[in-house]
């Protein structure tokens, strides 16, 4: 597949997963806006990084014409796809000024996919790439639901459970609460479904999630970047094999 | 033994290419797909000894350590008062540390990602529920580099579990104190305490569902089928394991257990497999009665 890279408001570590993951795959970057490249790129898939400022139109003009051009839009890292740390700063500090008009890509335009992760580990873009070079349905569906399109779930919703941006608690407790539908809350609450795998804290790339029991997160190191939540096996199950 | 087990392969094909319309021993629709199913127990006395059944997971790892399988093990080790913790063993004697099941929880797969930072090939050991965590974090690696070095993932069977107050409570009103109990276990429908003055206390597990994690609930894996290999006890003769090898490397390194006299095996007819079947059942039907029916990822009718 040829791909394109738009990297916007991001610290950098996606887009290098992205090229180590199309290195050892075998798929090409033919455009890239961190190789000085502009323009409507001729790509199969684009791959955005990162968050956007509302109030830079500059930069909104060219994540239309970027996105216009490409079939398959795929928001890369919990920048693009969620906010990530880019809307909430770490150490529970008061969000800058600028927090409040910084939004995940993902708000901006229409996304196929969405990878969670911060960064997505070099594995995870390589086991999207094969999914979707097999376009192989039931494996891409995860990345499908977390791109937001949480509507197919259930036809008769009025309104979708969660957008493009999965809601900060929803991400830093247990998970499922996002794709429940919530009708008892009680259940839901008290984080009854959590079995206490732990996979939620070692996938963590903050070290923010303490294991007693069940998760305890440490509020001072979590970047929101929804990787527990993406991990957790029991936010969506995963088909076998 | 090795008869057992080449007969058992033997069976296999047989069934599979329908030459004398015989069953397979378990019903891969109730306990997932799988290879061979044994009847096991662990050839060391010691290890049998401290094991819960058979003490076959605990030989089987240290098996896979001994052999360069795997370099390390996390497995779950007791701490004071029952309180299990997950441990990266290396050494295969100290996992007779982690030999016994604890009947609360243990987050194993907390400590994959340290594990697979240190080592070319782990092996873990857990619940259904953890298994399955493995094999999501394989197929859809977000934060955990890797996972293809998870080499080995050993299931044990699960009804439920319980979090570690629920688990007092549920001892303090079978007027238990943990300081006194020698041994926790479920079997022929009954969670079964021996304490120390070698008393046994007994409750029916239909009971136990007040005291158990809710998240059990929606659980409808018994026999952890995505592992590589699945232990048990149920359907097993006392001080036996069943154990379901899935893969052909978890195949692979049974037989070489068997080969060297580190396992010793029994025909799977001594046994009542119907039993997991059973079980496996159960667990598949209980959701249905959970509080929340609609949860999605799990519900029967919902597919995602
Ligand atoms: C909570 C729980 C419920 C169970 N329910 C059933 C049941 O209903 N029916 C049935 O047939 N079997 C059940 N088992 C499995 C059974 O108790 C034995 O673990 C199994 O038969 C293997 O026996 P063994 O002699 O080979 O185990 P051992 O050689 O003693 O090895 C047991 C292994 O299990 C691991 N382990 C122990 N406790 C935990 C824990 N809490 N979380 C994760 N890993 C742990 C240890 O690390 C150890 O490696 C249950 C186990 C647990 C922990
Ligand atoms: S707890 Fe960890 S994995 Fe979860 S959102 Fe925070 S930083 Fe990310
Ligand atoms: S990953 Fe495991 S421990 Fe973490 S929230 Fe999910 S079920 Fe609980
Ligand atoms: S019953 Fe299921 S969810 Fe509960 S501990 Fe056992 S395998 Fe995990």
């Amino acid at each position: 597949m040829k791909i394109a890279v738009l990297s916007l408001m991001a610290c950098g570590a996606c887009a290098r997963n992205l090229e180590e993951a199309c290195h050892e795959t075998g798929h090409e970057i033919v455009w890239s806006s961190l190789d000085g490249d502009t323009g409507k790129p001729d790509a199969d898939v684009l791959f955005i990084d990162g968050a956007v400022d509302f109030t830079d139109h500059e930069t909104l003009e060219k994540l239309q014409e970027t996105t216009s051009a490409v079939g398959t839009v795929v928001s890369l890292g919990s920048c693009a796809a969620t906010g990530g740390f880019e809307r909430h700063v770490i150490g529970m500090r008061d969000p800058d000024r600028y927090h409040f008009t910084v939004f995940p890509a993902a708000k901006f335009t229409d996304t196929d996919y969405a990878i969670t992760g911060c960064p997505p580990t070099t594995d995870a873009i390589a086991a999207f790439l094969q999914a979707l070079d097999e376009r192989d349905e039931e494996a891409l569906r995860p990345y499908k639901v977390l791109s937001g399109d949480y509507h197919a779930l259930k036809p008769d919703l009025p309104a979708p459970v969660t957008g493009p941006e999965l809601p900060v608690e929803d991400v830093l407790l247990t998970s499922n609460k996002d794709l429940c539908l919530g009708c008892d809350l009680d259940v839901i609450e008290k984080d009854l479904f959590c079995v206490g795998c732990g996979t939620c804290s070692t996938a963590c790339p903050a070290m923010a999630i303490v294991m007693d029991e069940k998760p305890v997160i440490r509020q001072e190191r979590c970047i929101r970047c929804g990787t527990c939540f993406a991990s957790c096996p029991r936010s969506f199950k995963t088909t076998r094999g | 033994m090795r008869k057992i087990l080449r007969k058992l392969v033997g069976k296999e094909e047989e069934t599979e290419t329908g030459t004398d319309g015989g069953e397979r021993p378990l019903d891969p629709e109730l306990v997932g797909e799988y290879r061979t199913v044994l009847l096991t127990r662990a050839t060391d006395e010691r290890v049998r000894e401290a094991g819960q059944d058979g003490g076959t997971t605990t030989a089987l790892l240290a098996h896979a350590l001994d052999e360069g399988h795997v370099d390390a093990v996390v497995a779950a080790v007791k701490k004071n008062g029952w309180k299990p913790e997950p441990r990266i063993i290396t050494d295969p004697d100290e996992l007779i540390e982690a030999a016994g099941s604890k009947y609360s929880i243990s987050p194993n797969v907390s400590l994959l990602n340290e594990a697979l930072a240190a080592h070319e090939s782990v092996a873990i050991v857990g619940t259904p529920c953890q298994i399955t965590a493995v094999r999501k974090a394989q197929k859809y690696p977000y934060g955990l580099p890797d996972t293809d070095a998870v080499a080995l993932t050993v299931g044990i069977f699960c009804t439920e579990n319980f979090e570690y107050d629920n688990l007092l409570a549920l001892l303090k009103d079978m007027n238990v104190d943990i300081d006194d109990v020698e041994r926790m276990d479920i079997s022929k429908g009954k969670f079964i305490v021996l304490t120390k003055d070698g008393e046994e206390h007994t409750v029916p597990v239909k009971e136990l569902g007040r005291y158990s994690n809710e998240a059990c609930e929606y659980c409808t894996d018994f026999t952890a089928e995505e592992a590589d290999v699945s232990v048990g006890s149920v359907g097993a003769p006392d001080g036996w394991n069943v154990l379901i090898v899935r893969t052909e490397t978890a195949e692979e390194l049974v037989q070489s257990a068997v080969e060297n006299d580190v396992l010793e095996t029994k025909d799977p007819e001594e046994g009542n497999l119907n039993l997991v079947e059973k079980l496996s059942e159960d667990k598949k039907t209980r959701i249905q009665a959970s509080k929340c029916a609609t949860w999605r990822p799990y519900h029967p009718n919902v597919p995602l």
